[in-house]
């Protein structure tokens, strides 16, 4: 066993010296041409790790121009756990990302997946995919070496996708391998094969799960690996692969993660990278002002947009949209025509500029980033009173003064979202007003996230919930809404036709056939318009102007963290 | 006395149990549940359910309580959901924050208000008492979020002297006092209004000591007016403030949540709030049990105190 060497900080100071400090340097770095790099040049090698992507708009990095140091990173929430078999939400994500990797990862660039673990990515071309495509081939790259020393192996990987399939793991992941992949066996050291029960197109996508090491997990039953301290945060129990170590909990929501200098793309040229919580976005963005964090995720309620001496704006899409379920098990929305009417009657452009945020409105389901994604999906619902009206009117409505009745009824609908999130309050509130205009009066209803999830994963009392959803940049992300047994198919939606295009999508590999098929997809749906997608979500990223190479971008998502072994701040 | 003390510990068990039994119903009663259709998660329902079977929440009501409380008499208060670190160690780690935010408030509370009620009473109906009185009447009206966020604006954003929020530092080493910095804003936010409060019945208390015979006869001998005010009816008037201060500790504990969430800081109120939002039961019902503990002990403190500085005060 063998612990992790770090340079000792020689900062012995208060707080407050620090913060003074700090803010000196920025003052100082502020009085420079901003187009001048701060205190150092930027003259260090230009870091290059081979098999990742480099050169494109979102992967080419800036040579290192200091090594050390650290840097703060804000999440808006507390630790929930350092286990990448469990999931969670973003901080899970966040921290697993850096600390353990798996086989392939996915390319900013263009969304296909590149060599991360493996020596290469296996392809039919290069023998790694047998003709069926359902074999898959990974060679390993040698040398690797766990956090605490062992060496990385091919066990490692069968490890992890055996335990995987345990059910009382508790994985969210498990009934996906279980339907997915039939076995998985080391043919040597290096070389680990997947059988799979069917050709699965998306499954160097989305079934890459975040490699585990086998000997510290193998003699703790499956049961108590969510109590062990490999999950909760241990510095000899937390062991990955990848560029940064867990090293320890500062406090309840403060820990942080040590260079591993054996890391197989070169030691990172930071020391340490540390989270910490936040809370909201309106106090992490203070923190972020007064030097306190570096990394922080903005909102619409920030008071800056563009950069500036101290802070990098970062805008770009990620992979959250926002979405409108319809409640097609119940009157008056169990009716096409009238959630067709209620489409015309939207100006989605104008609610996504309402909302504040930099989103892409689409026309169809697919992520913009995805190969398969389409400009000219129909129908696309242009803001169209007219045609609305007609609408209802087929639906056997009738306008009557200020708003339609039948059958002694008016139409109106009961719109549901979570509060707090100001974005979708604001959207609500337009929705209102938009559908106002057609003459259908809408209730907007609030209630926190957990009963608000509740209320539509249960299928429960709503007409319109307006919710966002996270995506899989394979289009075979659209089985989770619209397949009959989808994931996210909370509104019971259920179409022959389209469980059939679903299962015939995720069959073949050729991108064009794929397109066309998920092309069809999408053209169904949306005349069927169980969900209706909004935008896809903009997201703003503040970074303190003293780290470089950050890139966040859609498909690495909040994992722009992709390339921190390459981040540095200036010394 | 040690027969007094052991029959209130005594008393307060059921209270306690009763106090568990009411919440463990009402966190049970909201809507929502713990096991989320994660956004990670591919599998949807057959995991929920999985999962909902593994933590044991489709066992009836009944059975889950005393599975909870039968675990909590032998010292083990569950895992969280959330994080799956163990309950009582998610309290304690969050307890030094909570405690010295309570601790430096309760102090700054007492001190600034016993200070401002005392002269407010010498003063009785001079500019100086109704100066007090108004700045009272502000004090208790100022919610402490607000107070807060005033703080933060002014100290952390345009003067740059003190930091945003947190415990203290993240990077560095700091030293021991390092985190002092830290505690001067949340304190101030959070003592305000008690202060408020406390400076009109420490000027009432005052007022009344101040009319007795026997500031009248200290008065008559020739003591000097700071030894009369000071130890003579200071010291009779604070003997009521004693139990008033215990009963107000429950506030600080409660008080504490918007300050906590306000300032980013990792203390027991946020974790309590926090585990309600995710519907994370074991802690939900660990923090209860951890406040309802403290306010048992905080009012028994309190009544022990009192009748160790006021003999009249008779324990039996």
């Amino acid at each position: 066993m063998r612990t992790l060497s770090i340079a000792p900080s020689r900062q012995s100071r208060s707080a407050r010296w620090a913060v003074a400090l700090l803010l000196g340097a920025l003052v100082t770095a502020g009085c420079t041409d901003s187009n001048d790099p701060p205190n150092n040049s930027a003259n260090g090698p230009v870091p290059v790790c081979e098999g990742f992507p480099s050169g494109g708009d979102a992967t080419t990095l800036e040579p290192i121009g200091h090594t050390g140091g650290e840097i703060v990173d804000s999440h808006p929430a507390d630790v929930e756990t350092f286990n990448p078999l469990l999931g969670g939400f973003e901080v899970w994500e966040w921290s697993t990302a850096l600390i353990f990797d798996r086989l392939v990862e996915l390319n900013p660039d263009d969304g296909l997946p590149f060599a991360n673990l493996a020596e290469e990515v296996p392809t039919t071309k290069n023998g790694g995919v047998s003709p069926d495509e359902t074999e898959y081939t990974f060679k390993l790259r040698s040398g690797i070496t766990w956090h605490d020393g062992e060496p990385f192996s091919a066990a490692d990987v069968v490890f992890t996708y055996d335990i995987l399939r345990e059910a009382d793991l508790g994985s969210p992941f498990t009934a996906e391998v279980v339907d997915r992949i039939q076995s998985v066996e080391a043919v040597d050291d290096l070389t680990v094969k997947f059988k799979l029960t069917k050709p699965v197109a998306s499954f160097l996508t989305t079934n890459m799960y975040r490699i585990v090491p086998e000997h510290i997990l193998a003699d703790v039953p499956p049961a108590e690996i969510v109590e062990s301290a490999f999950t909760t945060g241990d510095p000899s129990a937390t062991i990955g692969t990848g560029p940064f170590a867990f090293e320890e909990r500062r406090s309840a929501d403060v820990f942080s993660l040590a260079a591993n200098p054996d890391y197989f793309c070169g030691a990172p040229a930071l020391d340490r990278y540390i989270f910490r919580a936040s809370q909201d976005f309106t106090g992490g963005y203070l923190l972020l002002q007064n030097g306190e964090v570096d990394v922080h995720s903005l909102d619409s309620s920030a008071p800056i947009t563009e950069s500036n001496d101290q802070i990098n704006i970062y805008n770009y899409e990620s992979i959250f949209s926002t979405n409108l379920l319809f409640n097609i098990q119940r009157a008056p929305l169990d009716d096409q025509r009238v959630r067709q009417a209620l489409m015309y009657a939207m100006d989605r452009e104008a609610l996504a500029t309402a909302t504040g945020g930099t989103s892409r409105v689409v026309d169809g389901a697919l992520h913009p980033a995805s190969f398969a994604f389409s400009e000219d999906v129909t129908p696309a619902y242009r803001p169209d009173l007219d045609r609305a009206k007609e609408l209802l009117e087929e639906a056997g409505w009738q306008q009557d003064g200020d708003s339609w009745t039948r059958d002694g009824e008016t139409l109106e609908v009961d719109l549901w979202t979570n509060s707090g999130n100001l974005p979708r309050e604001d959207a609500a509130a337009a929705l209102q007003q938009q559908w106002g205009a057609l003459g259908v009066k809408v209730n907007v209803n609030t209630e926190d996230i957990t009963t608000f999830q509740q209320r539509y994963e249960e299928g429960g009392d709503y007409d319109v919930s307006l919710l966002g959803f996270i995506h899989f940049f394979d289009p075979d992300d659209l089985n989770q809404y619209y397949s009959s047994t989808g994931a996210r198919n909370y509104v019971g939606y259920s179409n022959p036709e389209v469980d059939r295009l679903l299962a015939e999508g995720l069959a073949t590999t050729d991108i064009a056939e794929r397109t066309e098929i998920y092309g069809q997809i999408e053209s169904i749906v949306m005349e069927d318009l169980p969900i209706a997608f909004l935008w896809y979500n903009g997201n703003t990223k503040g970074v303190s102007t003293r780290v470089h190479n950050v890139l966040p971008n859609a498909v690495a998502m909040e994992l722009n963290r992709w390339n921190a072994w390459s981040w540095w701040v200036d010394g | 006395m040690t027969r007094y003390i052991t029959w209130r510990l005594l008393q307060s068990v059921p209270l306690v149990f009763g106090i568990t039994v009411i919440v463990f119903l009402l966190v049970n009663a909201i809507p929502g549940s713990p096991i989320r259709n994660d956004s990670a998660s591919r599998g949807g329902a057959v995991d929920v359910e999985r999962t909902r079977e593994l933590l044991g929440l489709d066992d009836p009501l009944f059975t889950r309580y005393f599975t909870w409380i039968g675990n909590v008499l032998t010292g083990d208060l569950g895992n969280s959901y959330v994080t799956h670190r163990p309950v009582l160690e998610e309290i304690t780690t969050r307890l030094p924050s909570t405690l010295s935010l309570a601790a430096a408030s309760l102090l700054l509370a007492l001190v600034l208000s016993v200070v401002l009620g005392v002269i407010a009473a010498v003063r009785a109906n001079s500019i100086v008492d109704h100066s007090v009185g108004v700045v009272s009447v502000i004090g208790i009206s100022m919610p402490s979020f607000w107070l807060g966020l005033i703080l933060i604006m002014i100290f952390s954003v345009e003067l740059n002297v003190l930091p945003v929020g947190g415990d203290g530092p993240v990077t560095g080493e700091g030293g021991p006092f390092a985190s002092l910095p830290y505690l001067i804003l949340p304190t101030i936010a959070a003592a305000l209004s008690q202060v408020a409060a406390w400076t009109r019945f420490v000027r009432g208390q005052m007022l009344e000591a101040l009319s007795c015979d026997y500031v009248r006869t200290a008065r008559a001998k020739g003591l000097p007016e700071w030894v009369v005010v000071g130890k003579h009816a200071l010291r009779n008037s604070m003997l009521p403030m004693v139990t008033l201060v215990g009963l107000s500790l429950p506030n600080f504990f409660s008080g504490a949540l918007l300050v906590e969430v306000i300032f980013a800081r990792a203390g027991i109120g946020r974790l309590a709030y926090d585990s309600a939002v995710a519907r994370d039961y074991p802690v939900v019902m660990g923090t209860v049990l951890f406040a309802s503990v403290m306010v048992v002990i905080g009012n028994l403190l309190a009544d022990v105190v009192s009748s160790v500085v006021d003999p009249r005060v008779r324990v039996s």
